[in-house]
């Protein structure tokens, strides 16, 4: 009963880490939280939504549009709420997201209409058992996405030019404009990928859900922000690793109180750490 | 003749407060320029408005090449040669020495695997204490080796002009000796220096000209050997 909540647990973390990945990118490149980060996640699940309906089952293609759909409202996003902000007082940029998130949640509710939608279940009830653990396919496919995603975003920021300028613009910003990095698009690139990896997170999680509302979004931001706050804001591997530990006492915490206690649990996480160690839990701090 | 980097009536502006009063001054291939002056007189904004960074408003014109440089984005100034290694030296803290040199690489043309190492191996040459440290974090030198870093990653593009500011700052005698040895080294190779000094005598004592800001304004100007001399100069920035 405990492994299993645990796989749960596991299989929804691993979708928390994939949004806070994205949220990371984001803070590091910006240098500012951003409250818009849950409405990109409900974009990608409303863009899965569609992909099924209109597109048939195809799991790949829905999780291509997702990707694409909110990466390409990062681009939106970095052009309304950043880009003309950057030497304006910082809180600005910080109620632009607000307003950004707002809009997306009533643009989605005008063209989706405000019920909740069904996302078909495309793996059945099929599991396998390992060493008398059972994990659903759901699961499996979960990891598999995630893991292959995080491969592929680590290769990036370490092997390629443009992985290397996000990393040292997130690291510091007056530095990489005197290397001759051109920091504004590289914001502009930080903010689509981090968008983009929010919107597959969105995928991911209506199909984990099942269901799928316009104002999921508040709830999903609020929790990719703890996740990040967990790692370390902008570091992503900590990110990830705060979203795997929010999802796994999640699901261990519901296991102890009520499934209804879900989302108390992870803010209480996020508030003891705070308490206990605010720059996050994978910092140290350097001079 | 136009000059080789021309500032031409630099004025800079933070809200209320004149950082630059509108300051003329320029820098001839080969030279070392320093500009030296007390805290605030101006000196780092200077820089500031050749790298197009100043986050505020500026008026005037920078001439680089005799082509007009100021309005172009700080990656496009780098692009064009100018290297400017900051206050404070901002060097990366989370990736190693040499990740943090090959960063100077970025900006500017793409180089080739064999021109990169190359280029590597002149800066190790000039830094040998960098070799050692290669494989280190950036956030865990010392002062003198982060400065030492910071000038090295201004060089890994071989640009035509760098841009010092400060770069005695808060280290020991000792090392800023060391320091200043490798700015000539510098210049001897080919590279144009523009030096930021509040230790003017250091300053004063390898630069080919020098130009003296007070409050914005550059009230003096000289050869450095004459303003070492300078009655008024060592009242004010010498002590003695």
């Amino acid at each position: 009963m405990i492994l299993e909540q645990l796989m749960n647990g596991l299989g929804q973390g691993a979708i928390y880490a994939l949004m806070s990945i994205g949220y990371a990118l984001i803070f590091g490149v910006v240098g500012l939280v951003t409250f818009v980060h849950g409405d990109v996640i409900m974009l990608g699940a409303f863009t899965a939504y569609y992909s099924f309906v209109l597109l048939g089952g195809n799991l790949l293609l829905a999780i291509l549009l997702g990707f694409a759909v909110s990466g390409a409202m990062g681009f939106f996003i970095h052009r309304i709420c950043y880009n003309r902000f950057f030497n304006s007082p910082r809180q600005i940029s910080l109620i632009c997201t607000i307003g950004m998130g707002m809009f997306l949640r009533n643009l989605v509710q005008v063209v989706a209409g405000t019920e909740s939608k069904p996302i078909p279940n495309l793996f059945g009830s099929g599991s396998v058992t390992l060493a008398g653990l059972r994990i659903t396919y759901m699961q499996l496919f979960i990891f598999a996405v995630v893991m292959a995603l995080v491969l592929v975003l680590t290769i990036f920021l370490n092997k390629t030019r443009v992985g290397m300028s996000l990393k040292s613009v997130s690291m510091d910003k007056t530095a990489s404009a005197l290397v001759g990095i051109d920091t504004k698009r590289t914001t502009t690139v930080g903010n689509m990928i981090g968008c983009g990896l929010a919107g597959v997170a969105g995928v991911l999680l209506a199909m984990y859900y099942g269901t799928i509302t316009p104002m999921m979004g508040g709830n999903i931001g609020m929790k990719a922000f703890c996740c990040a706050v967990l790692g370390g804001a902008s570091s992503v591997g900590g990110a990830a690793v705060g979203g795997l530990l929010i999802g796994v006492c999640e699901n261990l915490g519901i296991m102890v109180f009520s499934a209804g206690m879900r989302d108390t649990v992870s803010f209480l996480l996020l508030i003891l750490i705070l308490l206990v160690k605010p720059e996050g839990l994978f910092t140290r701090r350097s001079r | 003749m136009s000059h080789f980097l021309d500032v031409q009536d630099m004025a800079v502006r933070y809200g209320s407060v004149n950082a630059l009063r509108g300051i003329s001054f320029h820098v001839e291939r080969g030279e070392i320029v320093t500009l030296i002056g007390s805290n605030g007189a101006g000196k780092t904004s200077s820089l500031m408005a050749i790298s197009n960074l100043i986050q505020g408003t500026r008026t005037g014109r920078v001439m680089f090449e005799e082509e007009d440089n100021t309005h172009f984005s700080p990656s496009k100034i780098v692009k064009r040669g100018i290297s400017h290694v900051p206050e404070g030296r901002h060097i990366f803290p989370k990736l190693t020495v040499e990740e943090n040199l090959l960063m100077g690489t970025f900006g500017a043309v793409k180089y080739d695997k064999a021109k990169t190492a190359g280029l590597l191996e002149e800066i190790y040459g000039m830094f040998p204490r960098l070799r050692e440290r290669r494989n280190q974090l950036g956030g865990t030198l010392s002062g003198g080796e982060q400065q030492m870093l910071a000038i090295g990653r201004g060089l890994m593009f071989s640009p035509k002009v760098l841009m010092l500011d400060e770069p005695s700052l808060g280290l020991a005698p000792l090392v800023v000796k060391e320091i200043f040895e490798l700015i000539l080294d510098i210049r001897d190779r080919g590279t144009t220096v523009l030096l930021i000094e509040q230790n003017a005598g250091l300053a004063l004592q390898i630069a080919d000209r020098g130009y003296v800001l007070e409050n914005g304004n550059i009230t003096l100007t000289d050869t450095g050997e004459n303003l070492l001399h300078n009655d008024q100069v060592i009242k004010a920035y010498l002590g003695i």
